[in-house]
């Protein structure tokens, strides 16, 4: 497992994170230049931190206070990277398995290249590889000699597009492995991702189970950037601890909620919603309860539905058959049952 | 009448020697200034731009004055090498376990082989040039 209090200091630009990554994959996520290469870079010993404490299990590979910072080459952190252009594929193995006794090293190799389907493309050069065999055999490269992390910085971004599925079912398959994955495409990891840090700016916004950190942002920052809810601004009109309800003010009109505690009357809060949990519908006379009246912006068209824009960034997805009928309906409701509003 | 080419010859292998005696000391010092940021390695490769001022050939003996003209010529064209290389490899040859030494021999050398050569060829042909217009040793 990996613990990590990393320090950082940039012309313009600050890190200071703490980090924890346990067995399995934990997903950094982030806009690009909030930092995770860098943090990736911190781990590995490639760049230095100004302050703090990496440990890998139970070694010590970085400590700001006793002056421990230990080479890449000895950290057993594994950086994917692309392979060597002037090596085989069978060469770049060689290179990292490089140390091990003579007869183990040829056994790693053979079981590596077994385990990543390369023993055909063995001898080739980077550059005659196809399809995904240049990240096949990369990763093959990074775990010839186990590691005791993995670390992948935006697998995908590069000129070579990967299959991801084979990618994610390789990286189930390491399930001792701490794996650190970052990646600004959040949508495209989300389902491999047992843990999920959120990291903006250099800090870290949030961090935890990824259905945790999915279902409760913390933050507004947060939510922002997970962008998978919508963001509305309201203000607490009432709460009834008996009734366990509240009433709120949104965009104008009156909705009620669950009861919030530790809450008072006149606050302002954000109200954070899942898309899956609103409805549309044509507005025709006065709403009813817990319905917004809002004005149709624009309509993406999907192939089986569209999505509904209205202000405020609110959008809805319905059924294409549905929306045909009410193509000229600029005025709609959205219906918000009490049970999805949530407060930041 | 027969063409004297013994100048040539003299002072190509003068050339030759010297480039590959350059090759060996400079190619490993040359990617320490490309890759270190200390300030000893600045302060080195500024003082490897002095012998270039002084004017091709005039010191003596040979082999080794032509040596002291080739090794920093051939120590800059090479750090520039270097420093075109993406270092993402020799990054990853460190995170694979690699020594120094290794990243150095097995990793950015051979990357960088093409204009490394380029560069000891230059270095080559301009000293001999310089060695036959030199003044005739006594």
């Amino acid at each position: 497992m990996l613990q990590a209090r990393l320090k950082h200091s940039l012309p313009g630009f600050s890190l200071d994170i703490a980090l924890e990554c346990r067995p399995g994959i934990t997903v950094l996520y982030g806009p690009s230049g909030s930092g995770k290469s860098l943090t990736l870079q911190l781990l590995t010993g490639l760049a230095t931190p100004t302050a703090g404490r990496v440990m890998l299990d139970d070694s010590i590979l970085f400590d700001g206070e006793t002056r421990v910072n230990l080479a890449p080459r000895l950290r057993r952190c594994g950086l994917l990277a692309p392979l060597f252009p002037h090596l085989t594929v069978s060469a770049n193995l060689a290179f990292a398995a490089h140390g091990l006794p003579a007869r183990e090293r040829a056994r790693r190799m053979k079981e590596t290249l077994e385990q990543f389907e390369l023993t055909a493309a063995a001898n080739r050069l980077p550059a005659a590889l196809t399809g995904n065999e240049p990240f096949r055999a990369a990763l093959a490269r990074t775990l010839v000699r186990p590691p005791s992390l993995l670390l992948l910085d935006d697998p995908g971004r590069g000129r070579t597009p990967i299959d991801r599925q084979e990618l994610y079912s390789i990286l189930r398959s390491l399930h001792s492995l701490p794996i650190l994955l970052a990646t600004a495409d959040l949508d495209a990891s989300v389902e491999v991702a047992q843990s999920l840090l959120v990291l903006h700016q250099g800090r870290l916004l949030q961090s935890g189970p990824t259905r945790q950190v999915l279902d409760r942002p913390a933050s507004a920052d947060a939510a922002r950037l997970l962008g998978l809810h919508f963001l509305l601004p309201a203000e607490i009109l009432g709460l009834d601890p008996g009734r366990q309800t509240s009433r709120l003010r949104c965009l104008d009109s009156e909705l009620t909620g669950p009861y919030y505690p530790g809450h008072l009357l006149g606050d302002r809060v954000t109200l954070y919603l899942l898309p899956s949990s609103l409805r549309a519908l044509p507005r025709s006379g006065a709403p009813a309860a817990n319905q917004l009246p809002v004005s149709l912006e624009s309509v993406a068209e999907r192939t089986q539905s569209v999505v509904l824009y209205f202000q405020e960034g609110l959008a809805v997805e319905i059924p294409r058959r549905v929306f045909e009928p009410l193509r000229a309906t600029r005025e709609w409701l959205v219906e918000i049952p009490p049970a999805a509003l949530n407060i930041l | 009448m027969t063409q004297d080419w013994s100048p040539l010859w003299l002072s190509l292998r003068d050339a030759a020697l010297a480039t590959v005696l350059a090759l060996l000391s400079g190619l490993p010092l040359a990617w320490l200034l490309a890759r270190r940021r200390a300030p000893a390695y600045r302060f080195v490769g500024g003082a490897l731009l002095l012998p270039l001022l002084l004017p091709l050939g005039v010191t003596t003996p040979p082999v080794l004055g032509v040596f002291l003209q080739a090794a920093p010529l051939f120590i800059l064209l090479a750090r520039h090498a270097f420093l075109s290389l993406d270092p993402i490899h020799e990054n990853a040859a460190r995170t694979l376990g690699a020594s120094e030494w290794r990243v150095f021999a097995q990793v950015a050398t051979p990357l960088a082989g093409r204009s490394l050569l380029l560069a000891a060829a230059g270095v080559l042909g301009l000293l001999t040039l310089a060695g036959l217009l030199a003044p005739p040793r006594t």
